[in-house]
């Protein structure tokens, strides 16, 4: 059975997504849209039934609009102005940012905050397009680097990547278009302080997580990524614990690893694998290859090593992939141990992230080129 | 089709109209490709990834014009997507490559920019019957079998100069907006009048 599959046995009943989503939960789309990337993010709600969303690259336009009209129709997403307080079109390439000059015409002004891209301009017709929208467009743009920090409610988001060294060398031949992305790490919840009449007090939130975007960017782009945001061990002496300084800072961690480059080679190594330790990670990719052969087999190693290290027990063997939480958008549900038959595909991966530091994983079984249907939701248990 | 609860989302709207707009007409991409005026056979192709040996191409309906000299090219759907060994398709470059630069060259320059390698954002205008590849968004799923020289037919224009200034007049005007003539008029004169200053300190 090949490492992306999954066995029926690991999928639960069809059904209950929409009941499974708690306001209080932020919910996270990696729709399968193929060999690309689009990802939707329904940030938690911040009045009754009202939710702002972000959208992080768009490629197959009409599959996004169509899964936001669902949400709308099943209530999940509420009016509220404007929808999409933030978009960003990750780097240029044409399997990211295809249909953003769709999505940005349709959503407008209204219902479009702002778009962040990475300044890094390229020759494609997509590229073009999506900039021609932008400049009919009055919206907040920014091209950030390495250390913008922006908050959207209760969702604070730092940018990983491109770090400031990359970023001012984007016009030359000398960056490549990979390693322009915009890596996000999205904290949430963000809000520490909490407010009774006229005491606040300033919370110290064990349940925060993390989700880590981590765009095309390659291993070029997480070695300086490494060095901006150093893990701090907590420095627990006598003074520092009266002060209560000194906690430590491990700005890596991060419960939700989106895959960069498609899982690409190219796009991570151990250490950084190590250093943000997911509960979850998700691969966007065409199931059986592609033109690239993407998820590469040495990243999936270094995938699993980093979250369930053997290399010095070679007797012992990596649990399968999905009983790692490692996940794939082209994943097949096969059943059967000794002879695997084919079910249908896994598709579009929905994580419901909660305050208290739940995650539940659902999917959704369909093909890039099919709509997602969210009656046909089924959650996924790693045994393990 | 959408339900109710959706009711206060924004309609699609689509894209400037292609067909009733006027093509982009660089001089020597009309000469060479569109002397009888067909420029939907012209297309507009950008390496767009290079992996590995694999070069990731898209190959778009060639771009028009609209009302404010900006290029159109279409929704997504209408650029196709190709994968091809990069090295078979330099093979077919060093064939029929014909460089488009603006300012002159010797002959040792023009030759370097004939054969040089590839890169992500280097762009050709060529004439092409039946586009190849796949419709849609994002990448081929497929193998990268396509041989280019089925499809790329000599003279194809390496128009990469001219489509890195497009795209970057496109990104400051989107960023930065645009002045008309007003404000040119205004800095014009600003200028002329520091000039003036400069001169006279240097008398």
């Amino acid at each position: 059975m090949p490492a992306t599959d999954v066995d029926t046995k690991l999928l639960g009943k069809t059904g209950g997504f929409l009941a499974a989503c708690r306001p209080t939960d932020l919910v996270y789309f990696t729709l399968n849209v193929g060999d690309g990337d689009t990802q939707l993010l329904l940030l938690p709600e911040h009045e009754k039934g009202k939710r702002y969303c972000m959208v992080v690259d768009c490629i197959r336009a009409e599959k996004l609009f169509k899964l936001i009209e669902d949400l709308a129709d099943t209530g999940l997403l509420g009016e509220v102005e404007p929808l999409l307080a933030l978009v960003v079109a990750t780097h240029p390439h044409d399997d990211h940012i295809s249909g953003m000059a769709a999505l940005l015409r349709r959503f407008g002004n209204e219902h479009i905050g702002e778009l962040w891209e990475p300044g890094y301009y390229h020759t494609s017709g997509a590229y073009i397009e999506m900039m021609r929208e932008l400049e009919d467009l009055d919206i907040g743009h920014l091209q950030p680097a390495g250390g913008t920090t922006r908050y959207l409610d209760q969702v604070r988001l730092t940018v990983l990547a491109p770090g400031i060294v990359l970023r001012n060398k984007f016009d030359s031949y000398g960056v490549n278009i990979n390693n322009a992305s915009i890596v996000l790490k999205i904290d949430f919840p963000a809000a520490r302080i909490l407010e009774r009449g006229p005491d606040r007090t300033l919370m110290r939130l064990g349940s925060t997580q993390t989700l880590i975007l981590g765009g095309d960017a390659q291993t070029h782009s997480w070695g300086q990524v490494l060095t901006d945001f150093p893990q701090l061990g907590p420095a627990s002496t006598a003074v520092t614990d009266a002060l209560r300084k000194s906690g430590g800072t491990t700005p890596l961690d991060a419960q939700v690893f989106k895959v960069p480059h498609h899982g690409s080679k190219h796009g991570l190594n151990l250490e950084l694998v190590e250093a943000i330790h997911p509960a979850i990670s998700i691969v966007s990719s065409v199931h059986a290859g592609g033109k690239y052969h993407f998820p590469h087999d040495v990243t999936q190693a270094a995938l699993r090593e980093a979250i369930d290290p053997i290399s010095s027990k070679p007797e012992d063997h990596h649990k399968p992939d999905p009983e790692l939480n490692i996940l794939y958008t082209a994943s097949r549900e096969v059943k059967g141990a000794r002879k695997p038959t084919d079910v249908g595909p896994l598709g579009t991966v929905g994580l419901l992230v909660g305050t208290g530091g739940r995650q539940e994983i659902w999917r959704f079984g369909d093909e890039p080129t099919d709509d997602v249907d969210l009656s046909k939701g089924r959650p996924m248990r790693p045994e393990g | 089709m959408a339900g109710k609860g959706s009711a206060w989302l924004p309609k699609r709207r689509s894209g400037p109209a292609r067909a009733k707009l006027k093509p982009w007409e660089p001089p020597e991409v009309a000469k060479q490709l569109a002397r009888d005026g067909e420029w939907d056979k012209v297309r507009y192709i950008v390496v767009d990834e290079l992996h590995e040996g694999v070069a990731g191409l898209v190959v778009s309906p060639w771009p028009r014009l609209d009302q404010r000299g900006r290029l159109v090219f279409g929704g997504e759907d209408e650029s196709r997507r190709v994968a091809t060994p990069a090295s078979v398709l330099l093979k077919v470059l060093r064939q029929t490559r014909l460089p488009v630069v603006r300012k002159e060259v010797d002959e040792e320059t023009a030759e370097k920019l004939r054969v040089r390698r590839l890169a992500i954002g280097d762009t050709f205008a060529a004439r092409i019957e039946e586009p190849p590849g796949e419709p849609g968004g994002g990448g081929p799923g497929g193998e990268p079998t396509e041989d280019p020289g089925d499809w790329l037919k000599e003279p194809v224009l390496d128009i990469t100069a001219d489509a890195l200034e497009a795209a970057r007049t496109q990104m400051s005007a989107a960023v930065g907006g645009v002045f008309g003539e007003e404000l040119l008029e205004t800095i014009g004169a600003e200028i002329a009048e520091e000039d003036a200053a400069a001169g006279e300190e240097e008398a």
